[in-house]
């Protein structure tokens, strides 16, 4: 009997003690098999999700959004997607987008991921005009008094577009003079920038403004939607993996045309790493109260 | 002594006042003056990127002099001036070599470097996440709860999606909200304690 106990003890206590080597492999493993296998997740929108998606759906064709690439590459897993769907709606629903970003980094990820929109529409045969459907404007110094800028006059804070077009003469960006002129603001942010748009665009000029954004950051954000600050949120990969899934259907849907998908898969791993760290750290516990036991006899 | 502490005194009890005023004149020339400080900012904000590279060029050009790590000294030289160069006389679109180094190079060295994370937290959280008394408990419960909860597990056990909704959505946002409120009283009495020059640190002490 004392020797099963103490057995038993042992277990325990090992169960505690898995080598890193180990727990990094089980990981790497799990993070891999979903992606390799293109396992993917059929989401259900969550409540503040829906609410930027209620708010894109509502607006009338022909309306311009802004959408503002403030991250990098380290977010870009999260953020791209939603971007990505977040375009492809609008483009269905006859709205037009303009891209800029706060953060250097950001530069080059909004330029990858409208271009990879714009491609998108083009194989599904649904050409999109650069200058007409969509405009990217690049990256500006200044943050807050960039976004304040826009609202006291467009043109002089973003008088070229990225490629060098003046924005007086583009079909999309001639007619916008401030804010009174953008639908919604959809802040894609790895940072604090939503509290700049926050603060300048909504506060000072009434601007709609929405937030993508990490998973880790949500919490932080949340507080704005109660107070009609952001009209909604995209909190992190579920978020995303809810819009992309929704958007892929309305492509299917309406062009027979399957866009590649990123969240939805990704939703799948990151579901598996956070069920095997729930159980890692049970098992911890498991051991820690054993010993704990133990110690006190 | 004027140039280096009264001066930007001056300036900065003068350009705040102005700035805080603004924000509640609605008149038009206000408005329009408010434009042309936020287009000045914007472009002093651009000579930060020019002092921020001669600083880095500076100190890399130091550490070759010194024999310290010259390797990576030069690798850091040659990336900024390689990319700066193709970026100035190659393009920055889309198809141009410039995004393809950006995209294929930088954003996975990035995306590596903090995916890293994710396994040093797993272990991490292996290692020290542990019950030991009712507030750790309460908190390993918590966050198990909010991790399923608003993944897509949630999207299957409801119970599970809306505990999770309550917990963000009544005993965070509380604290998210009791935080937020300290937060703007101490930027407040900060911005205050600047322009007023009690507080001078941004002076470099």
């Amino acid at each position: 009997m004392a020797n099963n106990e103490k057995k038993t003890t042992t277990f325990l206590e090992k169960i505690g003690q898995i080598p890193r080597f180990w727990i990094y492999l089980g990981l790497l493993v799990i993070l891999m098999l979903p992606l390799i296998l293109r396992i993917k997740a059929k989401p259900r929108m969550g409540m503040e999700t829906k609410m930027v998606y209620d708010f894109i759906d509502s607006l009338p064709p022909g309306s311009v959004i802004m959408l503002s690439f403030t991250y990098g590459p380290s977010a870009r897993p999260e953020l791209e997607p939603m971007a990505l769907a977040i375009m492809r709606h609008a483009y269905m629903r006859g709205i037009r987008v303009m891209g800029m970003t706060l953060s250097v980094e950001g530069t080059g990820l909004g330029l990858e991921a409208m271009t990879r929109v714009a491609k998108e529409f083009e194989e599904a045969g649904y050409p999109l005009t650069y200058g007409e459907d969509w405009v990217y404007l690049g990256y500006k110094t200044g943050w807050a008094m960039v976004i304040r800028g826009i609202g006291g006059d467009f043109h002089e804070t973003f008088p070229r577009d990225y490629y060098g077009n003046d924005t007086r003469k583009m079909a999309l960006t001639r007619d916008i003079q401030n804010y009174d002129d953008i639908a919604l603001v959809i802040d894609f942010a790895s940072g604090g920038s939503p509290g700049s748009w926050i603060t300048y665009a909504y506060q000072q000029f009434d601007q709609k403004v929405a937030a993508g954004v990490t998973a880790v950051m949500g919490a932080d954000w949340q507080p704005y939607i109660r107070t009609g600050q952001l009209v909604g949120m995209l909190n992190g990969m579920k978020a995303a993996a809810d819009y992309e899934a929704k958007t892929i259907e309305m492509m299917e849907k309406r062009f027979g045309y399957t866009p590649k998908p990123y969240a939805t898969v990704g939703i799948v791993s990151v579901t598996w790493a956070q069920i095997y760290l729930i159980i890692l750290i049970i098992i911890g516990n498991i051991s820690f109260f054993a010993l704990r036991r133990r110690r006190r006899r | 002594m004027f140039l280096s502490r009264t001066l930007p005194m001056i300036l900065v009890f003068v350009m705040g006042i102005i700035g805080f005023s603004l924000y509640f004149i609605p008149h038009p020339a206000a408005r329009q003056f408010e434009n042309t400080l936020s287009q000045w900012s914007i472009a002093i904000g651009s000579f930060a990127i020019f002092l921020a590279i001669t600083s880095l060029i500076r100190r890399y050009i130091n550490n070759i002099k010194r024999g310290k790590d010259v390797f990576y000294s030069i690798v850091a030289l040659v990336a900024l001036f390689g990319m700066a160069g193709l970026g100035l006389f190659a393009g920055i679109d889309e198809k141009s070599l410039f995004q393809k180094i950006f995209i294929n190079v930088n954003v996975p060295l990035d995306a590596t470097m903090f995916s890293l994370l994710a396994f040093y937290v797993t272990s991490a959280a292996y290692r020290a996440f542990r019950a030991r008394n009712v507030e750790a408990t309460l908190l390993l419960v918590t966050a198990v709860v909010v991790i399923l909860g608003i993944s897509t597990i949630g999207d299957t056990q409801v119970w599970l999606r809306k505990t999770a909704e309550w917990i963000m959505n009544v005993p965070n946002l509380a604290q998210k909200r009791g935080i937020l409120i300290g937060v703007g009283l101490g930027v407040i009495a900060t911005s205050v304690k600047i322009i007023l020059g009690i507080e001078r640190n941004w002076m470099g002490g």
